[in-house]
């Protein structure tokens, strides 16, 4: 096992690395002089180049690299040009409120996502199970922006059961948090649930299939038991891998979501922050949701090695 | 299911021959919506009543009339117009996207697939690089550097599409490179491009014409996306994205512009899934007999 741990860490730590070299490279490369983004274009050349020492643009590539990453370490990303605020504070506040919408969005989409798969996989050929499958395709083909303007249509303007989007004020109840939070915590957890019913439901008949089934059949324990302490104990093992990867992704892929709900995270924050060019906010923003997403592969990567020894065997 | 099982099956099903008669319905269904879709988007400027970026101020945020058939959005423009130029972009960038990751992907696949050992495991490295990102990482990386607009979103999403087309490609080439067919070739000094594109390609078409059609769901969905996130085509052009995050500040006065983008992006990606679908039902003999 701490072999398995260590290589897995070696990897997390390779993969870091290389994000780090990658969003570096991508912000060095991109159109435009940041000297004389700053200056404006009437400066002279003698002040330019003052600016570029100043910022440092006059060392060697891997110089620069290294005092980046030197700041980075230490959460120092400069102050982003658009509000001239901390990028490090900016980006801890919409990671709280993303933190937020995401645990919701994950928790709707365990519960909805394992309920339509274990309902599908007992009904399985019958109409209900037809019917979540024909459910599921369509919420599938339906992609993000589309559900949740599709919710603000129906819920915000035509019902006017809920609010269109944002975050309301600070004297919020919890209550109207959750009113503010439920629309895009759905649209979220849509992908989620039909990947997790999907899941549950081929494992679950393949559970029910098994000897111990027939065993605990034959020995003339109810349908109940059967399917909760015998076949759904099992068939849940490999759904630990789906879920843990698909809360990787509502970390770190709830830039649509976010965008159609006008949410405050960290998502919508790093859209806004490449259109509008602000590099020392798109570089922590990006530095910042890679390493959350790689952290959360490398925990599902050992939560399954505990769960399944066959995988830590195998080498990897 | 078992080994047995399939066997079983097998035994019982009628002669090949007999089961090929009809092509799927859903292949039928989708074929022709995605057909009718893709004239549709041919024939915009024969069918759109008005210029697709034309303002009529005075009629803004109009709900389907006679004048216009579908309403207008916040700057009075024709939404019908605007629906049938979006489509454009849509499909083709979408087509782009999953021909880039076809061609490349299945490239990168057979070469690995053929020569084994150390180019395949460098090859393995490099796609699971690919793979470990959400492909919105890959998507503003390469808007930072090029820019907002199409290209740079064609090759995020082929990107992301790549390594599936990789790894079909690969497993087919295992499989057959140490076939008799191959060998014979090898033996009467066949290059190595010729056995390739010549013995070994011609296996790989039915799966990765099967993967193309997975694939372009898919791709149009992400160029949909990262439009509607203002990265892929700019205004004033239209695209089905950019038109619903437009309407997305007027929902309060006309839900028009957002509904009219919303049901043809559903009904593309129903009609492109359901090809899919039937694709893989028709070319993929396995697969038949198992829904059986």
């Amino acid at each position: 096992m701490l072999n398995y741990c260590l290589s897995r860490l070696g990897q997390l730590i390779l993969m870091l690395f290389l994000a780090s070299v990658v969003i570096f490279a991508v912000i060095q490369n991109t159109p435009g002089d940041p000297a004389l983004i700053r200056l404006g274009t009437e400066a002279t050349p003698e002040q330019v180049e003052m600016e570029r020492v100043r910022l440092g643009l006059h060392r060697t590539l891997p110089e620069r690299y290294a005092i980046w990453l030197g700041d980075a370490a230490r959460l120092d990303f400069g102050k982003s040009f658009s509000t001239g605020l901390p990028v490090s504070e900016t980006i801890a506040d919409a990671f709280a409120q993303t933190l937020k919408l995401a645990s919701l969005a994950a928790l709707i989409g365990l519960v909805f996502g394992t309920a339509l798969g274990i309902t599908a996989a007992l009904n399985r050929g019958r109409w209900l199970d037809n019917t979540i499958a024909a459910l599921t395709a369509v919420a599938f083909s339906l992609p993000s922006f589309a559900l949740g303007t599709l919710l603000v249509i129906v819920f915000a303007v035509t019902l006017r059961w809920l609010p269109p989007s944002g975050l309301g004020n600070s004297s919020n109840t919890a209550l109207d948090t959750l009113r503010f939070l439920i629309m895009p915590a759905v649209t979220l957890a849509m992908p989620f649930i039909v990947v997790l019913a999907r899941y549950v439901r081929t494992s679950l008949i393949e559970a029910l299939q098994q000897d111990y089934v027939t065993t605990a059949r034959a020995k003339g324990l109810s349908r109940r038991t059967i399917v909760i302490t015998h076949a759904l104990r099992n068939a849940l093992i490999p759904t630990v891998t789906i879920a843990g990867l698909q809360i990787g992704n509502l970390l770190a892929g709830a830039t649509v979501t976010e965008t159609v709900f006008s949410y405050p995270g960290l998502g919508r924050l790093i859209i806004e922050a490449v259109t509008s060019l602000d590099y020392p906010l798109v570089q922590g923003a990006l530095l910042f949701t890679a390493t959350v997403f790689l952290l959360c592969t490398f925990l599902v990567d050992l939560a399954y090695g505990l769960i399944d020894p066959r995988i830590r065997t195998a080498g990897g | 299911m078992t080994q047995t099982d399939l066997q079983g099956e097998a035994a019982l099903a009628p002669p090949a021959r007999t089961r090929i008669k009809l092509p799927d319905t859903r292949l039928l269904i989708g074929a022709t919506g995605v057909g009718l879709i893709v004239l549709l988007a041919l024939l915009a400027p024969l069918l759109a009543p008005y210029d697709p970026n034309a303002q009529h101020l005075a009629a803004r945020l109009r709900p389907p009339s006679p004048q216009y058939p579908l309403g207008t959005d916040h700057l009075g423009r024709d939404l019908l117009s605007r629906l049938l130029y979006g489509l454009r972009p849509s499909l083709l960038s979408g087509l782009a996207a999953v021909m880039l990751a076809g061609v490349f992907g299945t490239a990168i696949g057979v070469v690995a697939g053929y020569f084994r050992g150390v180019p395949d495991a460098l090859i393995g490295r490099v796609l699971d690089l690919l793979i470990a990102w959400p492909a919105i990482f890959i998507a503003l990386a390469l808007v930072l550097l090029l820019g907002p607009g199409p290209t740079g979103i064609v090759i995020a999403i082929g990107l992301a599409e790549l390594p599936v087309f990789a790894r079909v490609a690969r497993a087919v080439t295992l499989a057959n490179t140490g076939l008799l067919h191959v060998e014979a070739a090898v033996s009467i000094g066949a290059s190595t491009p010729r056995i390739m594109l010549r013995h070994i390609l011609p296996f790989a078409i039915p799966p990765l014409i099967v993967q193309f059609a997975i694939a372009a769901p898919q791709a149009v969905i992400a160029e949909a996306s990262l439009s509607f996130l203002g990265l892929g085509t700019q205004p004033p052009d239209p695209s089905l994205g950019a038109m619903v995050s437009n309407a997305l500040l007027y929902l309060s006065r006309s839900i028009y512009g957002a509904l009219v983008p919303i049901a043809t992006i559903a009904v593309l990606i129903l009609c492109l899934t359901l090809l899919a679908d039937g694709l893989q039902e028709t070319l993929d003999p396995k697969r038949r007999m198992r829904r059986g």
